[in-house]
Order: C-alpha cells, then sequence, then structure tokens
C-alpha cells in the first residue's frame, strides 16, 4: 500500500501556486452561490459548471471541489439564518440552527457547522483516501450483474429511506427513468422517446435536468410565494467563536456526524439526507440536552452539518472506483469528468493517477480554505441575504437558462428545461421526493446498459442474477429496505416536517 | 413555518389538486406507456432489446400512478391533502402562470433578438411580476446583468451566445 506517496504527489500538484488560487476561487464562488437561498451544492455545480470549461481537468476539479464545499457553507449560512435550506442535506441543520440563531447564537451555529464541516471533511477524506483504492481494487472483479444489482440497490435505498410515500417515491424515480431513456438506444440506435425531435436525439443531459429540478424549479417556487411571503431573516450579531462549554458539547457529535455521514455516503443510499437525519435522531438520542433539540441544541447542528460534509467524500468512493454517482452532485461531477472524456470506474486509479490524487489533496486543500476564508468573512457572506428576493429569483431563473444554453445551445433544450421546471414546482407542492427521479435519470442508462449486457453474455438466461453471491447479496438487501419501511420510520423523522421548512 | 390556518374551500383545493396531479401523471404515463409499445414492437420486446426497459418503466408509471390516483380518491392520504392544501394556500397562481409563459417566450426571443436585450427585458419584467416596483434600480441591473454575463461567457469562457440586434452594434 503506498496510499501515502500517492497522496504526497497529489498534494505536490495541488500545492502549485495556480491550483492553490483555483481552490481559493472555488470556495469564494461556491459559498457566493450557495448563500442564494435555495441554492444547494448540485445546483452551485450545474450552475457553474461552465465555468470550467476553460481549465484543465485538474484545475477544473479543484475548483469543483472548493464550488461544493463553498456552497456547503453557503447552504448552513441561509439554512441558519433564513430557515431555508438549499437541499435535503441542510433541512437537519435548519430545525436546530434557526432557533439558535433567533436565540442570538448565529455566530456559533455557523462557526460550529464550519468547524464541524472541516474535521468531518478530514476524517471522510481520509476514509475516501483509504477506502477507494481498495474498492478500485475489488471493483476490477465486479461484473455486469454485480452492478445491475448495485443500481437496484441504490434505487430501492433512494426511494425508501427518503419522503413519506413509496408511491409518491416510485412515480418520482419511474420519471426519471423515463427521462434517462430518452435518445437512441446505445445498442442498435432505435429512437426512443423522442417524439420526432431531432434534438432529442441524443438525451436529456442530467445537467438539464438538475437545473430544471432545482433552480428552475426553485424559483417558480419562490417567485409564487413572493406576495405571500413572510421575511425570517435573523440578525447577525454577537460573537462568533465557541466558548468552552459549546465546544465540549460539539465535538463528539462533530465525530460521530464524520462517521455516519461518510459511512452512509459511501453507500448507494443517494448522498446526504439519509445520513444526516440518522446523525440529528442519534444526536438527539445521546444528549444529555433532549429538551434543547428543537429549540436550538448546538448538537443539533453539530451532527448533520459533519455528516452532510463527509457524505460528500463517501459518494466519491463509488463515483471514482466504480463510475456510479449516487447523489446529483455526484452526477454534474460525473459530467464534468464527461468533458474531459474521463470515465471514472476500477480502472480510473491506473489510468490517471495523477488527476485522481490530486482531486483527492484537493478535497483536504478546500476544506482548510473554507475554514481560512470564509469563516472570518461571514459578515460579508450575509449581506448578500440583502439582495431583493424579486431580483434573486430572476437571477436564477436566468443563470439557470444560461447554464442550459451554454451546453446546448438549442431552444428545445431551454423548453425542456423549463417543462422540468414546471413540474419540480408541482412536486414540491405535492411532496414528490425529487432525489428518486435525478438518480432514476442518472443510473437508468447505466443499469440498462448492465441489464442487457448481462443478459447478452449468459445468452437471455436470467438465472445469471441468482447465481453470483455478490449479485444476490446486494439484491436481498434491496428487498430488505424494501420490505422492512414499517421499520424506517421510527428511525428517520417524517419527510413532512422536514418539507415545511423548504426541503430540496 | 406555514402556519396559516386552512379552512374547508382551500382543503377541497388542495384535495382537486391531488386529483389532478394524480391524472396528469395517468396521462403521462399512458404517453410513455403507447410510445413504448411502439418502440417495442419496432425494436422488440426481448430483455436484450431495446423496447423492454421502455415498457416495464411504462407500466411501472401506470401501476404508481393508478396508486396515487387511489391514495387522492379512494383511500386519501389525509396529510398530502392537508399539505397540498397549505402550499396552494400560498401560491400566487397568476405569477406563476405569468413566469412560466414570460420563460418560453424569453427561449424564443434569444436567437433573434440576441442575449443582451432579450435577458435584460426578460430580467425587468419577472422582477416586475414577482412584485419589485424600483424601475430604476432594475433596470440598472438587468443591463449590467446582462452585459456582463454575455462579455464573460463569450471573452473570457468562449461559449457562445446568441448576438442577435448586438450584432449592428459590435
Amino acid at each position: 500500500m503506498d496510499v501515502f506517496s500517492d497522496l504526497a504527489n497529489g498534494f505536490a500538484n495541488a500545492f502549485e501556486l495556480q491550483y492553490l488560487l483555483f481552490a481559493a476561487v472555488g470556495v469564494t464562488i461556491g459559498t457566493f452561490v450557495g448563500v442564494l437561498p435555495g441554492i444547494g451544492p448540485a445546483l452551485a455545480l450545474a450552475l457553474l459548471l461552465p465555468l470550467t470549461y476553460g481549465f484543465d481537468p485538474t484545475g477544473a476539479l479543484i475548483i469543483f471541489a472548493g464550488i461544493y464545499y463553498g456552497s456547503l457553507y453557503g447552504g448552513a449560512i441561509t439554512s441558519i439564518l433564513l430557515n431555508t435550506p438549499g437541499e435535503a442535506g441542510s433541512v437537519a441543520t435548519a430545525i436546530d440552527g434557526h432557533p439558535m440563531a433567533k436565540a442570538g447564537r448565529a455566530g456559533p451555529a455557523l462557526a460550529t457547522a464550519v468547524m464541524g464541516s472541516f474535521f468531518a471533511g478530514i476524517i471522510s477524506t481520509l476514509g475516501l483516501t483509504f477506502l477507494a483504492p481498495l474498492v478500485a481494487n475489488l471493483a476490477k472483479s465486479f461484473q455486469a450483474t454485480d452492478y445491475f444489482a448495485l443500481m437496484v440497490l441504490a434505487f430501492v435505498s433512494v426511494t425508501a429511506l427518503v419522503g413519506t410515500s413509496i408511491i409518491r417515491g416510485m412515480i418520482s424515480l419511474f420519471a426519471g427513468l423515463f427521462i434517462g431513456l430518452i435518445g437512441l438506444d446505445f445498442l442498435t440506435g432505435q429512437q426512443r422517446f423522442t417524439f420526432g425531435a431531432p434534438e432529442l436525439l441524443g438525451g436529456v443531459d442530467i445537467v438539464i435536468v438538475v437545473i430544471g429540478l432545482f433552480a428552475i424549479g426553485e424559483a417558480l417556487y419562490g417567485l409564487a410565494r413572493l406576495q405571500f411571503a413572510k421575511e425570517e431573516k435573523v440578525e447577525f450579531s454577537g460573537r462568533i467563536w465557541l466558548n468552552k462549554a459549546e465546544r465540549k458539547r460539539v465535538w463528539k457529535p462533530w465525530i460521530r456526524g464524520g462517521f455516519l455521514g461518510f459511512i452512509f455516503g459511501s453507500m448507494p443510499t443517494g448522498g446526504s439526507e439519509v445520513p444526516t437525519f440518522l446523525s440529528y435522531n442519534l444526536e438527539k438520542r445521546l444528549s444529555k440536552h433532549k429538551d434543547e433539540f428543537g429549540k436550538g441544541a448546538i448538537e443539533g447542528i453539530a451532527g448533520p452539518e459533519a455528516a452532510n460534509n463527509a457524505s460528500f467524500s463517501g459518494v466519491l468512493v463509488p463515483l471514482l472506483t466504480l463510475g456510479i454517482p449516487t447523489s446529483a452532485t455526484a452526477a454534474i461531477i460525473l459530467s464534468a469528468f464527461q468533458i474531459y472524456n474521463i470515465q471514472p470506474g476500477p480502472q480510473l486509479f491506473e489510468t490517471s493517477p495523477d488527476l485522481v490524487w490530486t482531486l483527492i489533496a484537493s478535497l483536504f486543500i478546500g476544506n482548510v480554505m473554507l475554514l481560512v476564508i470564509n469563516l472570518p468573512l461571514v459578515k460579508l457572506w450575509i449581506k448578500i441575504l440583502d439582495i431583493p428576493k424579486e431580483l434573486l429569483y430572476t437571477g436564477i431563473l436566468v443563470f439557470g437558462i444560461l447554464g442550459v444554453y451554454s451546453i446546448s445551445g438549442s431552444l428545445v433544450e431551454v423548453l425542456i428545461v423549463c417543462a422540468i421546471g414546471v413540474g419540480g414546482f408541482f412536486m414540491r407542492v405535492y411532496d414528490f421526493p425529487v432525489a428518486p427521479a435525478i438518480l432514476g435519470a442518472i443510473l437508468g442508462p447505466m443499469m440498462e446498459t448492465q441489464l442487457r449486457r448481462a443478459l447478452s453474455i449468459s445468452q437471455g438466461d436470467f438465472s445469471v442474477f441468482f447465481t453470483r453471491p455478490l449479485t444476490v447479496g446486494l439484491l436481498l438487501v434491496a428487498v430488505a429496505i424494501l420490505v422492512l419501511p414499517s421499520l424506517l420510520p421510527k428511525i428517520l423523522p417524517k419527510r413532512h416536517d422536514a418539507d415545511k421548512v423548504g426541503a430540496e | 413555518m406555514i402556519d396559516s390556518n386552512i379552512d374547508s374551500a382551500q382543503l377541497s383545493r388542495g384535495k382537486l389538486g391531488t386529483r389532478i396531479a394524480a391524472a396528469v401523471i395517468i396521462l403521462g404515463a399512458a404517453v410513455v406507456l403507447f410510445d413504448a409499445f411502439r418502440i417495442a414492437s419496432e425494436g422488440g420486446f426481448g430483455p436484450q432489446q431495446p423496447g423492454f426497459f421502455p415498457v416495464i418503466v411504462g407500466i411501472g408509471l401506470m401501476g404508481f400512478g393508478i396508486a396515487f390516483l387511489v391514495r387522492t380518491t379512494l383511500k386519501p392520504d389525509y396529510d398530502l391533502r392537508e399539505q397540498a392544501a397549505e402550499e396552494h394556500a400560498d401560491t400566487h397562481w397568476r405569477t406563476l402562470w405569468t413566469v412560466i409563459v414570460g420563460l418560453v417566450i424569453y427561449a424564443y426571443v434569444l436567437e433573434p433578438i440576441g442575449y443582451i436585450p432579450a435577458t435584460a427585458i426578460f430580467f425587468l419584467a419577472i422582477a416586475w411580476v414577482g412584485g419589485s416596483r424600483k424601475w430604476i434600480r432594475d433596470i440598472i441591473v438587468a443591463v449590467l446583468f446582462s452585459v456582463a454575463v454575455y462579455f464573460f461567457f463569450t471573452e473570457v469562457l468562449g461559449v457562445r451566445l446568441p448576438a442577435g440586434l448586438m450584432e449592428m452594434v459590435l
């Protein structure tokens, strides 16, 4: 195991002056975008994807890592001060963060979030450093049926673990699968669901799905409610740093959240939502201050924020080693990879070790940058919250359309993104979870490929799915997740509460 | 966060809304299923053929769409109905439809009149629909914003944006 020398090489690359600059720029832009209400990491990356066109792959990925961490932090600011979490992963943060801010403790709440993210980020990036090469080695023996079973598992867990209703989750998932099928069939070249439009032959880019569901949907939602909106912003004042009593309460949740986030992030469960809520409930159960939860318990921020950050490095494990993106954020990063013709998978660590290790090193650097640059500047960042909401949502619409136009340059795709946005609006109104749709659109085509590959190797014999132990094991786990939903609501809080504070 | 009292009129609007949603899903599922069968009849139903997955997706959408319809009619999901009612009460529908129409017009005029004028006008219009009445501020923001985006994307990032009417000026 020469992980250390690989990582050292990565650091040597990432420590070039220009890359450090890129990391700083990424973190700053990411925070700026993330602090806009309703914008979370996945959308920040989707909107800023064009920014990376001008860079080499390493530089682009470093900027991306920076944007990710920055937007995560920006999301924490809006969750705590405005009670408008930009993405499912920050919903848990808002539950106690907003009451803390109302009680005049916004500073410590933010510091807990940032420092917790930092420590958890270090834990999980270390986890990634050691786990990823192992998984990559293991993945070399993976066969099509294993990939297929993994994706079934991802679909089942994101639908069953997230959201209140399996029916609505399934509709969302199948809608996503449908979007994923649009375009030319990869084996036969037959047109599927193109409805005669030549622009649809190439399929619908996942970036368009993300921009539609998050940016357009969110802006429509925000604009339609402006007439009735009550301003809930809390003024920021007082100290930022934690006092001794607070420090004593947060460090264990940070560590626990970091491990939970990494472990659940690296499993195909759709990213940050599951670990953040598990962490929130775990801290509530373990805390000596149970009565404070919901009213401003600092542990309620420390755990979920740590888990939120840590889940990102976790998600990178299946992304880098198997080429399977298990969250919207990971899918956007995969799109960025594909712009540079890099295909993540078991071979990535051998074909492009420099790139991988520089990326991992830049995750460490991004974490440090975040702490150094952003925490002291918090009073500057919250000025962004003063932007009038009408202009803000209009700006999000314009950027969303711009993002789509710069990828495709076609009117049809702009209309598609609007349609997806309208769909996203109604999904919010009727409480359909968004995560299954996104995962369906991302993984659907991969799943079909693996299924057909497996069957063509076995010459149409379905028994291949029941003879390989790994495949059977994964499928059994998927079945278990599906038939245990009566048990799971007791572990996860009802999504109903989460949606009221504006999930997704 | 939403603590408005829901009256029975709002509740029935929530009920109607969920039923319309169910109908739209089933309608969409029917279109998908229809096209899936067309694909399958051309390319084959077999598991290795292009029709297999589309048919599964169509059946899945239809099945769960019908299940959702049942949850809004015969076996109502009251939590959902209540939430839908709250969401309906907080939504200013005219704004929503106006913005959607605005988006479609924006998409269509982007090429012919060019990025800068189209975006500036769109920005101004949507801000007005959203409730902003500070014309001077909005005009300044709209023009600066669209000009800055245009030049940053075309000059720095090398992304082509439609010049349109500006072609004569530039």
